[in-house]
């Protein structure tokens, strides 16, 4: 449902749902959706409302540019690699 | 079958019998009886959507959905609107030029009947369809 006239938005749902180890029926139900409007937004597929957004983030505890953004965000390799540079 | 195709055939069929019951009243299409049985097997298909409104905003009996599904449902109740008001329009512009040009048109209780249910079947069906076709496809290695 994504529509091609807009800007896509980026997201970092996966990556931190992956990292906490929770299923995507657990995010959605501890966020009021259905486990395949996860998957949608994980793929990039829907764009959430800002409500939608902003309970993702906080259900995370992390601050909602963290989670979206209109610019690709770096790579899991790309971030360590960085790491790596400045450490 | 999924969901969507069984919406898909079930609408043609209504569409087939709506024009060869306007095309020829009183012989065509499978008749009264058929729409009825297409009407009745569209439950199948309906009650396997998760877009289907059930009660239609009658307390206690409609059934929740999240923002996407949400959306998804107002689009694709537009498209329909749309689609269905053609529909009307095209059935009796037709109905107007047949009478003038004095081909048969509707008489009869039953051939008013067999338009009215094709065409409520159609406009039950089409947002649920349109629906269905604006979600993304999920493959099993998404989920």
């Amino acid at each position: 449902m994504a529509n091609e006239n807009e800007p896509a938005l980026y997201n970092r749902i996966a990556l931190f749902r992956a990292d906490r180890g929770i299923s995507r029926r657990e995010l959605a139900d501890a966020v009021g959706v259905n486990a395949q409007t996860v998957g949608y937004l994980e793929r990039s597929d829907y764009k959430p409302s800002l409500e939608l957004a902003m309970k993702i983030a906080a259900y995370f505890d992390i601050p909602v540019e963290k989670l979206f953004s209109f610019k690709p965000f770096p790579t899991v390799a790309e971030t360590l690699r960085q790491a790596g540079e400045t450490a | 079958m999924k969901t969507k195709h069984a919406l898909a055939a079930m609408i043609a069929a209504l569409a087939v019998n709506l024009v060869a019951q306007l095309a020829d009243p009183g012989n065509g299409g499978g008749g009264y009886m058929a729409v009825a049985a297409v009407l009745g097997f569209l439950v199948i298909p309906m009650s396997a959507s998760r877009y289907v409104n059930v009660g239609w905003g009658l307390a206690g009996t409609s059934k929740r959905h999240d923002e996407f599904e949400h959306n998804v449902m107002v689009r694709a109740g537009a498209r329909a609107h749309v689609a269905v008001l053609l529909l009307l329009s095209a059935i009796f512009g037709w109905l107007v030029v047949a009478a003038q040009v004095g081909l048969p048109v509707p008489q009869s209780a039953s051939d008013w009947g067999t338009v009215g249910l094709s065409v409520l079947g159609i406009g039950l069906a089409l947002p649920i369809l349109l629906a269905e076709r604006l979600s993304p496809t999920t493959t099993m290695e998404a989920e």
